[in-house]
């Protein structure tokens, strides 16, 4: 299990080499680390109703995230063997018990459980998922850069959904994305410091890009919640 | 390649495994070690899944490979390792603190597997005959606390000739090491060999849930 702490913004391509240019004298980098990957999401192939008097014992369903390195010239998904799997629980409760009065957290606070699953000669992902109950939902791809700042990841990335035989643009913004990855969920010192390195960060960057914790709706990776208003 | 079958002995008890100890002793093998495994038996939460799924879901680590570990629904196999590649982790796909798949299977999809068995069979051990010709593994399997099979793992690890397929190779080797009689489950997941998930689903087979 890991615990994620976040914060996100969002930028403009004509805000992005400006971006580019004080990141890299902030973090002391000159150049940017490039990454690709295609994303699939997949949800459950049957979404169990939440039945609110029922004295039988029901479990959250959640998504699965793969996610697989690609290049310029990806084309087939078949072709991708090694594959990142993540399950994300909803966002921790943005409020959190420090030193006996009630502090807001500034940060986003995410746990997320992954694989890493290699598949056999002849297995394809879709009989994978199809076996565990699964099925594809949506695919994206992303790409993007990356700096590094103390223990922060900074990442810079934009999103391709394929529409009519080609990988365009979802649209013109970048994405900004900070983390830090804490690998022990029960290290608060840890949390503490680097929540605190987050929000120095937010305060650094402030007129570039408005770091911010979004709406935890929208990293909420469970499903079937209309069913269970 | 790495040829392999599982063998579940007939009429086993548990002093099979220090008969055939005694026996194979006579080979000079080189012991290497004590060997286990863990097996978890997954039911699936039946009233919610397709009826064209599997009921059951392995999930086996062998100890002598003890960063991966095989997920088995029918005759699909998914290797987790908990060592992922630098690339993959530079490509954004992961953070690098990998859990095998059972862990995720048992906290975030109970709405469609549970766990019903988990079984720890240890106290194995290894033979290694003939420079590693051959690997012999022998355990007893122990369910709830009494005795269920006594198993011996036969892999051959020498050159295949054309006419004399591993598999041969493994027949052969029931006779000359004087391995007791059993069912032989040498059935491989694909026509490809793949040596982790072949020998998890001839565990399985062996021990026939």
């Amino acid at each position: 299990m890991v615990q994620q702490l976040s914060l996100f913004g969002i930028t403009t391509q004509s805000q992005h080499s400006l971006l580019i240019a004080s990141l890299s004298s902030l973090v002391g980098q000159t150049r940017s680390q490039k990454y690709e990957n295609l994303t699939v999401l997949a949800k459950p192939t049957t979404i169990i109703k939440f039945e609110p008097n029922s004295t039988k014992q029901q479990y959250e369903q959640y998504k699965i995230q793969l996610k697989s390195k690609i290049d310029e010239n990806f084309s087939d998904i078949e072709s991708l063997r090694e594959w990142g799997l993540q399950v994300y629980d909803i966002p921790n409760q943005t409020v959190q018990n420090s030193s006996s009065t009630k502090k807001k957290l500034n940060v986003n606070s995410q746990n997320f459980l992954e694989s890493y699953i290699i598949l056999n000669k002849g297995d394809k992902l879709d009989d994978i998922l199809k076996e565990l109950g699964y099925e594809r939902e949506t695919s994206y791809r992303i790409k993007g850069e990356r700096f590094y700042y103390g223990n922060i990841t900074i990442e810079l990335f934009q999103i391709l959904i394929y529409v009519e035989n080609e990988w365009i643009l979802l649209d013109n913004s970048i994405m900004v994305k900070t983390f830090i990855n804490i690998a022990k969920i029960t290290d608060l010192e840890n949390i503490n410091k680097s929540t605190q390195e987050l929000v120095n960060l937010k305060m650094e960057l402030t007129g570039l890009v408005d770091l911010s914790v979004p709406d935890k709706n929208n990293l909420d990776s469970r499903i079937g919640l209309n069913f269970r208003k | 390649m790495i040829s392999t079958g599982v063998l579940a002995v007939h009429n086993a008890s548990p002093n099979s495994l220090s008969v055939f100890h005694d026996a194979i002793i006579s080979e000079i093998p080189k012991l290497s070690g004590r060997w286990s495994f863990e097996l978890k038996v997954f039911r699936s939460n039946n009233a919610h899944l397709a009826s064209t799924q599997s009921s059951f879901l392995f999930n086996i680590n062998f100890d002598h490979e003890p960063s991966k570990s095989i997920t088995l629904i029918n005759k699909i196999s998914i290797t987790t390792s908990t060592s992922p590649s630098k690339e993959l982790i530079d490509s954004g796909s992961l953070v690098g603190s990998c859990d095998p798949l059972d862990l995720i299977v048992q906290s975030k999809l109970q709405s469609l597997w549970l766990v019903r068995q988990t079984l720890k069979v240890d106290n194995g051990f290894t033979y290694e005959i003939n420079q590693g010709e051959f690997l012999l593994r022998a355990v007893n399997v122990y369910l709830n606390g009494s005795f269920k099979n006594f198993l011996i793992f036969i892999e051959y690890h020498g050159n295949e000739k054309a006419k004399e397929s591993g598999l041969e190779k493994i027949k052969e080797s029931i006779a000359r090491f004087r391995i007791p009689p059993g069912n032989l489950h040498t059935e491989q997941l694909t026509e490809t060999k793949e040596y982790l998930s072949d020998l998890a689903y001839q565990t399985v087979q062996a021990l026939q849930f």
